[in-house]
């Protein structure tokens, strides 16, 4: 259960891309999870629910975006979903496997309203 | 004034992979090896620290750190046999890298060559945190049944080691290990599989081997000679 000082993280780095970008108005945060990353979605998005009223007065929606658990066999080099968390190559039957994703959690975007230049000042 | 999608594409944790990269490195260049053992509650973690730091009776030299919700029963176990601090979370389910660096300072570590993090019983959220360690040991007890390791995949796929314990009750409890170790195997291939009693000693001086060649290792893909 450590999806809070995820969320926690996630929207520190929302704010600091907001200044380092000089975005607006963020209205949406997309974000992904990997399949194998050990965090639940749905509690990433309780987790949100709760803490980004505590720092933005107007709502920001969060997408998630689940990655699927992909690997390579390193011996016949099939690439492959992996069913059920067997790490074990479909085609050859090998386990060396090189896990290519689904293990990640990512800041993918945000939708931001983007300043003109003649609006920079207001910031 | 126009909504545009920024493209960002920011990996969370990175943040806490860089500290976690720089302690590991910061350890290796003292020759200690970091070891972070997981299991659920009641696997056997103390017991088996205690039976290594009998087995071992000061050299190699070995520290501990153990944490847990609630009480220092552990680090009681523990002090008479090693150096040990323990870790209260507090309520939380898992050690995160703070926590144990702090209690890393109120360790003496002179001549220390192993680092235990006896993290919180819990065989789910401690799979997700990178606490520094060189190997991640994954402990489970016979009692527990020979079908976990499909069972909790993060566990096992990110463990480097699976120590099978309390052995003495393989007559009394259907459990097979050849089922576990297969298990295992469909979620990491080269999972190394080790059997113990920490209660009588059995198979704890072939894990304690095991671990004095990963140190061994450790120091010669370093390049140290200490």
């Amino acid at each position: 259960m450590h999806e809070r000082s995820l969320v926690k993280t996630l929207i520190e780095q929302v704010l600091e891309e907001k200044r380092v970008r000089e975005l607006g108005r963020i209205h949406e945060i997309q974000l992904q999870i990997g399949e194998f990353s050990g965090v639940e979605p749905r509690l990433v998005e309780s987790a949100f629910a709760e803490m980004a009223p505590e720092v933005w007065d107007t709502e920001v929606r969060l997408t998630v975006e689940v990655i699927p658990l992909t690997a390579t066999c390193r011996a016949c080099g099939e690439a492959f979903h992996v069913e059920g968390f067997r790490f074990v190559c479909p085609r050859c039957g090998g386990g060396n496997v090189q896990v290519t994703a689904g293990e990640e959690m990512r800041l993918a975007s945000v939708r931001a309203e983007r300043q003109t230049v003649c609006e920079g000042a207001r910031s | 004034m126009s909504i545009e999608t920024i493209p960002i594409q920011r990996d969370i944790q990175s943040q806490r992979r860089v500290e976690a990269e720089t302690w590991r490195r910061s350890l290796t260049a003292r020759g200690i090896l970091c070891v972070n053992v997981i299991s659920s509650p009641g696997a056997g973690k103390t017991s088996l620290l205690q039976a290594m730091a009998r087995h071992w009776a000061g050299q190699p030299r070995m520290a501990v750190l153990v944490g847990d919700i609630a009480t220092d029963r552990d680090a009681q176990r523990l002090a008479p046999l090693v150096p040990v601090r323990q870790l209260t979370t507090g309520g939380a389910c898992h050690l995160e890298l703070p926590l144990v660096r702090s209690g890393f300072d109120q360790l003496n570590m002179d001549g220390i060559e192993f680092l235990f993090i006896e993290n919180v019983g819990n065989l789910v959220c401690p799979a997700s945190h990178d606490l520094g360690e060189h190997l991640r040991v994954v402990v489970l007890s016979v009692t527990e049944g020979d079908d976990k390791p499909g069972k909790y995949p993060k566990a096992f796929r990110t463990s480097q080691a699976c120590v099978i314990n309390k052995i003495d009750l393989l007559p009394y409890v259907p459990f097979s290990l050849n089922a576990v170790t297969e298990d295992a195997h469909l979620v990491r291939s080269d999972l190394p599989v080790m059997a113990v009693s920490a209660l009588n000693g059995d198979g704890v001086a072939a894990w304690c081997d095991f671990l004095i060649a990963q140190r061994q290792q450790l120091l010669n893909d370093a390049n140290l000679n200490l």
